[in-house]
């Protein structure tokens, strides 16, 4: 399988590091580097994402042909004026896991910067699969929002299950769900997008709109989950 | 022809894909398959039948994903869907003489240790499975499996709970590896070795892609080979899975593999009843081609096969004889320890690693477990498994994923008896010491008398020549100087006559005198001179390590010199590297470097006692970074770098501690745990590295820990503050019911929380005694409760 198929971004594995502009020596630089390279060589990135159409019911809005129940406001709100639903699932696979543990025990300080290169990876991945999403929305006359999480907001994470069940992830790119709603691999993302026929609003969220207000890391850190997000 | 010789008619076919089948007759995605056994037998069995009416001599049950894990939520067990399964099967099969198969799939979750699922709970998820279903069927498939270790619990649930025929096959891509990086040789080691029945490879890939996978796995196995393969590779359109390979092509495709020997052919997703009719057309009258017999000595874990046809390195370093900080790791449960000295031997170029944990007071076989799942998380190289404990080496075996060594088995009828079952139930190979009930001959010609009778034991087992190694026994030429030769002589002896491997552990031979190292490095190169195998040694040792290339080179077992060059490469040009120049230690810790901050710690040791280095310069500077911190002057990394460069002269200091007696220096401690459920721990392992420096012992018991661990823990170390980490909302109440029980058990024990998903305010609803947002703020608190 080829390594990793992008650049890791390095300014958004010091951004998961919680880099605030800080004075870099070169050797903190030459670290980062190293890891970016290790998570890239590990890497087996994979995906998968299927359109549905979308039912709403009484209790919340069903992918059809699914068993999934997209509850709660949040996801309502981010799917609205939504007739269908891409739902996606990307993973770096179970190396990186192993190779963030193995950097970990040798040097903590790479083992820390590779957790973040890995998740600036994963985060990729998902770009170039949103990308992939919204070209084949356009295929059809269609308009896509950006992507949602559950665990986001009031969609509840233990989700997971029945979402990698939708899309068969365990035999599809060996992306599975333990006991705790966890997915592991543990650099893995699934994600909702809407398709719309009308265009989306504007896709700029500020944080006091956003549902991750209370527990955001960035925000308790000062910094902003999205590189260009300036506005509180 | 009764039932089992069928199964081996040459060639045999399968039946092709269900799910395929299912979709057309509109079943959701999402849908659990395995119930329309229950709400529409008829059309399984209608598909059932369709597949025999094509040719098909063996059909799968519909229970790939029957098991509770799979069906929870459904309202349905096993116990119910699987017999109703097989009479279903059953009652198809009857009308065209044909095979049932009972079909066990994956469970849909990761087993430890990449993942959470402990073995023994998939062990008894596929024993569920069997139980239910075993009795109305022919044989037993496991399929699609992906992961190395749930292949071999299922196939253990399969041998130890019923007496039928197992077939094993697993999912590649086409790299010729599974999700979770298994190496094909790997699967065809281990399987073969527990006693399936006929291995091979189905679904993900078509027919074309699976050639050459097919092609390495032959060159590994003498068991039956099976091959499922895909209608093509699978592609989406409009939504829908599509396969694009048509009966005919497919047909051609997969006869191919006859030419492979390979004997078990069906088809699997994107395939129907047209596929198995055209195969049948397509194999008619043809037989498999005859397969040359695999001998290959070779041990492996998932991802790593080592292939013992040139000269090896055991590490020795995991055992805990004459190493206090080994036994101190062992006591407190601290597998990183254990971890981070199988790493330092791989890096030094071990081919292998021994593990032995035995400790007197120690539960050998609880540690032995831990010690197998915390390599094999972060390590590739196959591990030798030493003990003379037969429950110890059982519990290893059980949970190694791979084929392991087993170190080791005597002449003596005791531990032939004990240790060849366990060898051949889970298909390790084993060392053999040639000594038995009259103890170690001292000569060479009765070891080899001793090492015969462990080879026609072995093979009385069914245990091969290649899985065998013989250790004739380094005794110190200190006790006798005919020592050297007649151990050399006889591993010459054991090789020549009985033409089995043999390894050594060299450096008892010099025992009770001066220059050991001399001694030791000449008679590594004399062993490897006379054909020695496997060198068991300690890799840390440049020496040792150098001695053993060297020897390779010259006896010609490393071709090209290949290994020599590598290690060697540019060594003329090395130069010493510049030390610290006196670097003083505030700045080395302040920079994060830990070799200068070692140094310049060493050079205060000549003027100041241990505990005035920490109060008066460790102390301070960790404070300074720690604000630093908090200001945003330094971020994450930086902080990790300065903890980790204080670590490296604290340990220094505690090393000298150490040697001026036992009290302690300690400042007390701090129990940490990732909460049980939750595997996110490198938070916790950045504050245990922080809190180390300022003078805690830190007590770390890993992620996924259970509520009663902890406070058991907690009790038997009298801890009066624990540190609980969640990164996941899902976990959160775990760390509650961790607390709850802690209030409970050990009321006056304080509580700190961190984790991504906290806040102050979540941290006390939960009752926690303190939210820590980083690393840094643990240490305030600390200090408040410990001093």
């Amino acid at each position: 399988m080829e390594p990793f198929p992008f650049p890791i971004r390095r300014e958004e594995t010091l951004r998961y590091l919680g880099y605030q502009g800080q004075p870099l020596e070169d050797s903190l630089l030459e670290k980062l580097n190293l890891a970016r390279e290790r998570i890239r060589r590990v890497s087996r990135p994979l995906y998968t994402y299927r359109i549905f159409p979308l039912s709403r019911t009484e209790t919340g809005l069903v992918p059809q042909g699914t068993n999934l129940l997209l509850s709660g406001e949040d996801i309502a709100n981010h799917l609205a004026g939504c007739n269908q639903v891409a739902l996606m699932a990307a993973t770096l696979g179970v190396q990186v896991d192993k190779e963030i543990k193995y950097l970990e025990l040798t040097d903590m300080t790479l083992g820390a910067m590779a957790d973040a290169a890995a998740t600036a990876a994963v985060e990729e991945l998902c770009d170039w699969v949103e990308v992939t999403v919204h070209r084949e929305a356009k295929c059809h006359g269609l308009f896509a929002t950006g992507r949602f999480s559950p665990g986001y907001g009031d969609l509840p994470i233990l989700l997971q299950r029945e979402f990698t069940r939708a899309l068969d992830t365990p035999k599809t790119i060996g992306l599975t769900v333990n006991g705790s709603g966890i997915l592991l691999p543990r650099k893995s993302v699934t994600a909702i997008l809407g398709l719309s026929s009308e265009p989306i609003a504007a896709a700029g969220r500020s944080c006091t709109s956003c549902p991750n207000w209370e527990s955001c890391p960035y925000r308790k850190g000062g910094t902003f989950c999205e590189p260009d997000k300036t506005t509180v | 022809m009764n039932r089992t010789k069928q199964l081996f008619s040459q060639p045999l076919l399968l039946d092709g894909a269900m799910g395929t089948m299912l979709l057309k007759h509109g079943l959701n995605t999402g849908e659990r398959p395995e119930l329309l056994c229950l709400t529409a037998p008829d059309a399984i069995e209608q598909i059932h039948r369709d597949y025999f009416a094509a040719g098909a001599q063996v059909v799968y049950t519909n229970t790939f994903g029957a098991s509770g894990l799979k069906l929870q939520g459904s309202g349905h067990t096993p116990d119910q869907v699987i017999p109703a399964a097989v009479a279903i099967a059953r009652k198809a099969a009857a009308d065209f003489g044909g095979l049932v198969a009972l079909d066990i799939g994956p469970l849909g979750e990761l087993l430890e240790p990449m993942g959470t699922l402990p073995f023994e709970a998939a062990y008894g998820q596929f024993r569920e499975q069997i139980l239910a279903g075993a009795s109305g069927a022919d044989l037993i498939v496991i399929e699609t499996m992906t992961d190395l270790q749930e292949m071999r619990a299922a196939l253990l649930a399969a041998k130890e709970n019923s007496p039928l025929p197992v077939f094993c096959s697993m999912s590649f891509d086409e790299g010729g590896r599974t999700f979770t990086g298994c190496d094909v040789r790997a699967m065809a080691l281990t399987l073969e070795g527990m006693g399936a029945d006929a291995i091979g490879i189905n679904c993900s890939l078509g027919p074309f892609e699976i050639y050459p996978i097919a092609q390495e796995l032959a060159q590994w196995t003498n068991l039956p080979l099976l091959i499922k393969a895909n209608a093509g590779l699978p592609a989406v359109e409009n939504g829908e899975t599509v396969y694009k390979i048509g009966p005919e092509e497919y047909a051609r495709g997969m006869a191919r593999f006859l030419d492979l020997g390979a004997s078990i052919l069906g088809g699997c997703c994107g395939t129907d009843p047209r596929y198995i009719a055209a195969l049948r057309e397509a194999v008619a009258g043809r037989s498999p081609a005859s397969r040359q017999k695999v001998i290959r000595s070779a041990v492996c874990s998932p991802s790593q096969v080592v292939e013992l046809d040139r000269a090896r390195i055991v590490g020795e370093r995991i055992n805990p004889t004459g190493k206090p900080a080994m036994k101190q790791a062992l006591l407190d449960g601290d597998s990183s320890y254990l971890a981070r000295q199988g790493i330092q031997q791989a890096e030094a170029g071990a081919h292998l690693l021994d593990v032995n944990v035995g400790l007197p007071g120690l539960d050998e076989a609880a540690a032995m477990k831990q010690a197998v799942k915390a390599l094999q998380e972060v390590l590739d190289l196959p591990l030798v498994l030493d003990s003379s404990s037969p429950a110890a080496l059982e519990a290893a075996l059980r949970v190694y994923c791979g084929r392991a060594v087993i170190n080791s088995v005597s002449g003596k009828e005791e531990s032939m008896a004990q240790v060849f079952p366990l060898a051949r139930k889970y298909g390790a190979m084993v060392i053999g010491l040639t000594l038995d009930e009259n103890g170690i001959p001292s000569s060479a010609r009765e070891r080899l008398a001793v090492a015969k009778k462990i080879r026609d034991r072995a093979l009385s087992y069914g245990i091969p020549e290649e899985r065998l190694l013989i250790d004739c026994l380094t005794l110190t030429v200190s006790s006798g100087q005919h020592n050297a030769t007649e151990t050399l002589e006889a591993a010459a002896l054991v090789k020549r006559e009985l033409g089995l491997k043999t390894i050594l552990g060299v450096s008892n031979i010099s025992f009770g005198l001066p220059a050991r190292e001399a001694l030791n490095q000449a008679f590594l190169s004399m062993a490897l001179g006379r054909g020695l195998d496997i060198a068991i040694l300690n890799p840390n040792n440049k020496g040792m390590m150098d001695a053993f290339f060297a020897s390779a080179t010259l006896t010609g077992q490393d071709t090209s010199c290949a290994a020599f060059l590598s290690r060697f490469a540019g060594e003329s040009e090395t130069k010493p590297l510049p030390s610290g120049q006196d670097m003083e230690i505030g700045h080395a810790i302040a920079r994060g470097l830990r070799a200068q901050a070692r140094e310049a710690c060493l050079r205060l040791l000549s003027s100041l006692p241990p505990m005035e280095i920490v109060n008066r310069h460790l102390i301070p500077v960790l404070d300074q970074v720690g604000r630093d911190y908090e200001e945003g002057r330094i971020f994450l990394p930086q902080l990790i770098q300065s903890a980790e460069a204080a670590k490296s002269a604290f340990e220094l200091l505690k090393e000298t501690l150490a040697k001026k007696g036992p009290q302690t220096h300690s400042k007390g401690a701090i129990l940490l745990a990732t909460v049980e459920g939750d595997i996110h721990d490198i938070g916790k392992n950045i504050v245990k590295v922080v809190l180390e420096n300022y003078g805690y012992t830190i007590l770390d018991l890993g992620k996924d820990v259970p509520p009663a661990a902890v406070v058991q823990a907690a009790k038997e170390r009298d801890i009066r503050l624990v540190g609980l980490s969640a990164l996941m909302t899902t976990t959160v109440p775990s760390m509650e019911k961790t607390i709850r029980l802690l209030r409970q058990e050990l009321p006056q024990c304080k509580v700190m929380v961190g984790g991504a998903v906290l806040t102050a305010e979540y941290a006390k609803s939960i009752g926690a005694d303190f939210y820590a947002a980083d690393a840094q703020q643990s240490v305030q608190f600390a200090r408040q409760v410990l001093g």
